[in-house]
């Protein structure tokens, strides 16, 4: 069943924006223009608009502060009220939220309409509450730069959105009741039994809380580490660049930074040399060596292992009659498997064989040859390493020698790059203590991830012992496992879906440029991240959420803010014709500077079933622009619905 | 489970099999979801997916433990 959501248009008054009322219907009917275009010059309350919508979708607006209350409030208006009324369609059947701002008491009000009558608060339709949350609603309620946002690695929007537009955060929520399931078990039990039960319970609960803050840090510094990476990046070319300033010393920088990259290179192809090596006994050690052929040659003098293993004289022991032709008894049988004890198994013998092969394969030469041949490689690298130690001082010297020169700019550079340092080793040594391995004396406070993990685990046996719950704590720690594979699985194998049918819609848009996107992690991955340009990664964002969008069981319209503003003039051609295929409803609004190379043929792209209006404030530049006749106006606006009045608009800015 | 993406569906399918769990455990995960994503149960509401949680773990098969019914 297909669930359809369609705007039908909203209300504004008392706001941060002129006074406007907008109707996205076709005249004299309920069904929606599968594209409106809504043009406001900057400054007409676009954003209020925008902040406006995903708050009454999402229901989040009844939760706003004082300060979110007061931004919507216009300057110098002595109005104490403000009122956004909102139409929807949902299916059949109509629904209206209702937003009253009381400026006075800093408060917001709620009221829902819709076939059960009238509520106070936001009671979306059952069937498409899932949809209208804070998260979703910003998948098809965005301003332009979200398609981009996608492919930002300090952004986790890719993955989001595939887990709630596939509900794939429900398998987190049924984790959570399964545990609290058997926790409320533990619970019954434990009202009624010793005060040790309530101590072992509150244990765990703080133990679960702990990992649960220290799980989230981690989190949060590894996202924090990306951003702070590319802030040094960015200071260390700010540095590099202050420093060049001086022609002559950037001129030697340029040079020991090259000759430097080639010793970092050179050094760590041996390093991955030798710890390959390093994997051989022999080569460590002449003695080494020495002693793995005498165990082989001692080993063929004894002629061991010998051919006979465990199980040939277990199978013996089974037959009617020994090798030797004599009838076998149950006292012989009863010997034979007593002694078969004392042979190797069939395995055994397999290991012994593959190390006499191995050390004869590998120290048959002269075990001093190979100890050396290592030893040589070993002194390789002692010389790599100090001639990259070396340029690192010349290049220190250098950098003192620049800093002394007493360049304002390049101290304040370098102290930013400083700042950037230690802000990225911080955040290394703190992951480093939370993804450290613990070593066994860790107690409940520590902050070893992995050492709390498993002190989670101990009182969770501890807790289910006491409570006679354990079988229900095993069916419980099954599911849990199931629900995490399955929700991995699925996750997986829906990115590949999505990655795929994604590379098909960019090989649309982006015909003559085109750029793949090679995976979902976080965020969107592209396969050539570094060259491809904001209109390219735009462009692929687009498709991403088309191609999320035409996956699902429902129908949900697109509101976009500022949908061309980032892109070039032919990839606005490409995206205006991509985007009447997003969804059923495509509403955006757009300022004057956006129209070329985009409305037309976005236009063409949905057969000209296009709504073209245009909303203003009235100022004295407004003031003498000729209205047509069906111009609405407010005590402080102008909404016009007119093609002609929509492409002549040539207002930007409010003023 | 008619409105479960096939997806999905699979993917629990081959997880219960991977823990050697038997297949109704999959039937039952699957028909909780179904009902979330149909909007028949709430997970905020525990009147509405109780008896789903308790049919789900009721046919996991644990090798070790007390029998321990849910109650």
């Amino acid at each position: 069943m297909t669930s359809k959501i369609s705007l039908l248009g909203w209300k504004i008054k008392g706001l941060r924006s002129p006074d406007y009322e907008v109707d996205l219907r076709k005249k004299g009917s309920d069904e929606t223009y599968p594209v409106s275009l809504i043009q406001m010059p900057n400054g007409t309350g676009k954003t209020t608009t925008l902040t406006l919508l995903r708050g009454t979708l999402s229901g989040e607006a009844a939760h706003w502060d004082g300060k979110q209350i007061a931004d919507l409030k216009r300057a110098a208006d002595s109005g104490t009220t403000g009122q956004f009324i909102l139409n929807l369609m949902v299916d059949d059947h109509k629904v209206t939220f209702e937003l009253t701002v009381d400026f006075q008491k800093n408060t917001i009000r709620f009221r829902t309409t819709s076939g059960s009558g009238v509520r106070e608060g936001f009671y979306p339709p059952r069937n498409i509450a899932r949809f209208l949350t804070p998260a979703f609603v910003e998948l098809f309620v965005f301003d332009g730069e979200l398609a981009a946002n996608l492919a930002n690695s300090n952004r986790t929007r890719a993955r989001d959105a595939i887990d709630t537009l596939f509900q794939l955060t429900v398998f987190d929520e049924i984790k959570t009741k399964v545990d609290q399931n058997w926790l409320d078990h533990v619970d019954q039990i434990g009202h009624t039994a010793q005060r040790a039960l309530v101590r072992r319970r509150n244990r765990l609960a703080e133990l679960e809380k702990s990992l649960r803050t220290l799980r989230s840090e981690r989190s949060k510094l590894q996202r924090d580490l990306n951003r702070k990476e590319e802030e040094l990046d960015r200071r260390n070319d700010a540095y590099n660049a202050a420093i060049a300033k001086d022609k002559d010393v950037g001129f030697k920088l340029e040079g020991i930074r090259s000759r430097l990259d080639g010793a970092d290179s050179l050094l760590k192809a041996q390093v991955e040399k030798l710890i390959v090596d390093m994997r051989f006994p022999h080569l460590l050690s002449e003695r080494f060596g020495e002693e793995l052929l005498d165990l082989k040659n001692n080993l063929d003098t004894l002629k061991l292992p010998s051919s006979t293993s465990k199980e040939f004289f277990q199978e013996l022991a089974d037959a009617i009659e020994c090798v030797c032709g004599r009838e076998m008894n149950d006292a012989v049988r009863q010997s034979i498997r007593e002694r078969a004890k004392l042979y190797l198994a069939d395995e055994e013998v397999g290991v012994l064989n593959a190390i006499k092969t191995d050390i004869a394969k590998y120290c048959s030469d002269s075990s001093s040859v190979n100890f050396k041949s290592h030893a040589n490689e070993i002194t390789v690298l002692g010389d790599l390493l100090r001639a990259r130690d070396d340029l690192v001082t010349e290049r220190q010297a250098l950098l003192e020698q620049r800093l002394a020169q007493g360049d304002a700019e390049l101290e304040k550079k370098k102290a930013e790059l400083d700042e950037a340092n230690l802000a990225v080793a911080q955040i290394i040594a703190r992951l480093a203590i939370l993804n450290g391995t613990p070593d066994g004396t860790e107690d409940d406070d520590t902050e070893v991830i992995r050492a709390l993990e498993k002190r989670v685990d101990e009182a969770r046996q501890d807790l289910a012992e006491a409570t006679f719950t354990e079988r229900l704590k095993n069916q419980t720690e099954i599911a849990t496992k199931i629900l995490d594979e399955a929700q991995k699985n699925a996750r997986n194998s829906l990115r590949d879906i999505i990655t795929s049918q994604t590379n098909s819609r960019i090989a649309d848009i982006l015909k003559s440029d085109p750029v793949k996107l090679s995976r979902i992690e976080d965020s969107l991955v592209l396969s050539d991240r570094g060259g491809a340009s904001v209109g390219q990664t735009l462009a692929v964002g687009y498709a991403f959420l088309s191609t999320l969008f035409n996956q699902s069981s429902y129908s949900l319209p697109f509101v976009v803010d500022s949908p061309a503003g980032a892109l070039d003039s032919s990839v606005r051609r490409q995206a205006a014709k991509l985007i009447p295929q997003l969804s059923s409803q495509f509403v955006a609004f757009i300022i004057n500077t956006e129209k070329d190379h985009f409305v037309q043929p976005l236009a063409t792209a949905a057969n000209n079933n296009v709504q073209y209006l245009t909303v203003f404030r009235e100022t004295p530049t407004t003031a003498r622009i000729k209205l047509p006749q069906n111009a609405q106006k407010t005590t402080n606006g102008v909404i016009v619905e007119s093609m002609d009045f929509f492409n002549q608009f040539d207002v930007n800015e409010e003023n | 489970m008619d409105e479960l993406n096939d997806e999905v569906r699979s993917a629990i399918e081959s997880a219960v099999k991977k823990l050697k769990q038997p297949p109704e455990v999959a039937k039952r995960i699957g028909a909780l979801l179904g009902q979330i994503a149909n909007g028949n149960v709430n997970m905020n509401k525990r009147d509405e997916y109780q008896s789903h949680l308790e049919a789900m773990l009721d046919v996991i098969v644990v090798d070790n433990g007390e029998e321990n019914r849910l109650s």
